[in-house]
């Protein structure tokens, strides 16, 4: 009998897993008040039922005070090459949108065009299919559609998310992307969205959103780049709740690191630089210039000066950024 | 000609998982329906066909990717040069798995100090902690076939 219980148990947790990841940053702003934020704290929690279908969660602690459902959804693995996912997913867009656990990127915060244009962390919910065959791997899913609370001009498209919560559904959403592993260490991939507005009031307005990225990864030896270009709109922005004089949003990125530690598996010192530019409806050039440091490779250190230009002179800045990150 | 089938293995904790190959499969992709022999070396068993006049040995290894494991196993000819090598069992979710571009790498290469993550082996982007359990993997078992 308590054999039984034991074998039961311990079967169980088998099905289990956990882990989780956080950052807690510094930043000291040259127009703004400097703040020290315990930014977010995620808790991964799994369960497989069987072979083929799994549960995924996690579950988000941003700021210390606000809560979110990241993602929660049944995967049904069939084969490599076809996979349904549904439930809360991540849309698959950028770098940064589905793989986003600090010690996969030096800085301490992550690329403003990842923010605004790809605006992640944007999580819907939904239901599609993933996969991947020899060196090509492919997700697409339906999602619920944004709603119409975009600040364009102010913050891209981060405004338009629903996060899933009692999301409007009127308005569907489509999102798929491709990556090809072209050799061992360069990858290239494109990931688009289409999609309707749900109106917070009905004006019989069309706000169709259309999200268009492209990225590539370098890998040689201790050296990593990565370059993103997104481009999206929003049509009909100028008669949005919030008003926007451009209906059109675009960014792209370059970065470089160069491990210096490389030799040891358990440490890693990486100096980058990335240069980044945006247009919300002005131009902003973003240059970031720092490193970033593990002990482990579950544990980063990330120190960053960022320099911010623009075309008015509004949005000009030089701020110092510091995070402490940590994933398992 | 070897094919390179890159898949993934055995998993540290999970009674379930995504198998791709058996042990008997994994062993008979390299040396068909031939008899097999044992041999142990620092906690590593090394599996050689008795029907095989190269003396290349195949041997299995775990290593955690993230919450849950990878196993490969790895055809080594006598000289420690890796011949092949197979993803036999991978249980973590399906986006932490490599590419096969990924595993091809490390045909014909031998047990080194560059034999590494970022040194003569490229990371692969969105699969860093599958990259490094597979190194893992890899040098653990060129270091015990060292000592055979």
């Amino acid at each position: 009998m308590i054999l039984s219980l034991i074998t039961i148990t311990l079967s169980t947790a088998a099905q289990f897993s956990f882990g989780g990841y956080g950052e807690v940053s510094y930043r000291n702003v040259e127009n703004d008040t400097d703040r020290f934020d315990i930014h977010r704290v995620v808790l991964y929690s799994g369960y497989e039922f069987d072979a083929t279908y799994s549960f995924h969660s996690e579950i988000e602690f941003e700021h210390g005070d606000e809560i979110h459902v990241e993602f929660a959804h049944i995967d049904g693995n069939y084969s490599d090459a076809l996979n349904v996912r549904a439930g809360h997913i991540l849309l698959p867009m950028g770098f940064m949108n589905q793989t986003h656990e600090p010690t996969t990127f030096w800085s301490a915060k992550r690329p403003l065009v990842e923010r605004f244009v790809v605006p992640s962390t944007w999580h819907e919910n939904g239901a599609g299919v993933f996969g991947s065959h020899n060196n090509i791997a492919w997700q697409a899913y339906f999602v619920n559609g944004t709603d119409d609370g975009f600040d364009i001009q102010e913050s891209g498209l981060r405004g338009g998310r629903q996060g899933g919560e009692e999301a409007a559904a009127e308005k569907m959403g489509f999102t798929a992307r491709v990556d090809y592993q072209i050799t061992a260490g360069l990858q290239l991939g494109t990931a688009i969205y289409t999609g309707g507005t749900n109106n917070s009031t009905p004006t019989g307005l069309e706000h169709h959103v259309q999200v268009v990225e492209a990225h590539l990864q370098y890998d040689h030896g201790p050296l990593r780049i990565r370059a993103l270009f997104a481009d999206a709109s929003v049509e009909n922005s100028g008669l949005l709740p919030i008003a926007s004089t451009t209906d059109d949003i675009d960014g792209w990125y370059v970065e470089a690191g160069y491990d210096l530690l490389s030799a040891d598996d358990d440490y890693s010192l990486t100096p980058f630089v990335r240069i980044e530019q945006y247009d919300l409806g002005e131009e902003v050039d973003v240059n970031v210039f720092g490193f970033a440091f593990q002990p482990n490779m579950n544990i980063i250190y990330k120190f960053d000066l960022q320099n911010i230009t623009s075309e008015t002179g509004a949005q000009d800045s030089d701020n110092i950024e510091f995070t402490i990150g940590w994933s398992f | 000609m070897k094919i390179v089938t890159a898949m993934v293995c055995a998993a540290l904790f999970a009674a379930e998982g995504k198998t791709y190959f058996t042990k008997q499969e994994a062993l008979q992709e390299v040396w068909g329906e031939s008899e097999i022999t044992l041999e142990h070396v620092s906690d590593h068993t090394f599996y050689k066909s008795l029907d095989s006049s190269d003396n290349s040995s195949a041997c299995f290894n775990s290593q955690r990717v993230r919450s849950k494991g990878q196993t490969i196993m790895l055809h080594v000819a006598d000289d420690g040069t890796i011949v092949d090598i197979l993803v036999c069992r991978f249980n973590e979710p399906i986006r932490y798995k490599a590419p096969p571009r990924f595993y091809q790498q490390f045909i014909g290469k031998k047990l080194n100090a560059d034999l590494r993550l970022k040194r003569d082996i490229d990371g692969v982007s969105g699969a860093t902690l599958t990259s490094r359990a597979t190194v893992k993997s890899v040098r653990e078992i060129l270091t015990a076939h060292a000592k055979k």
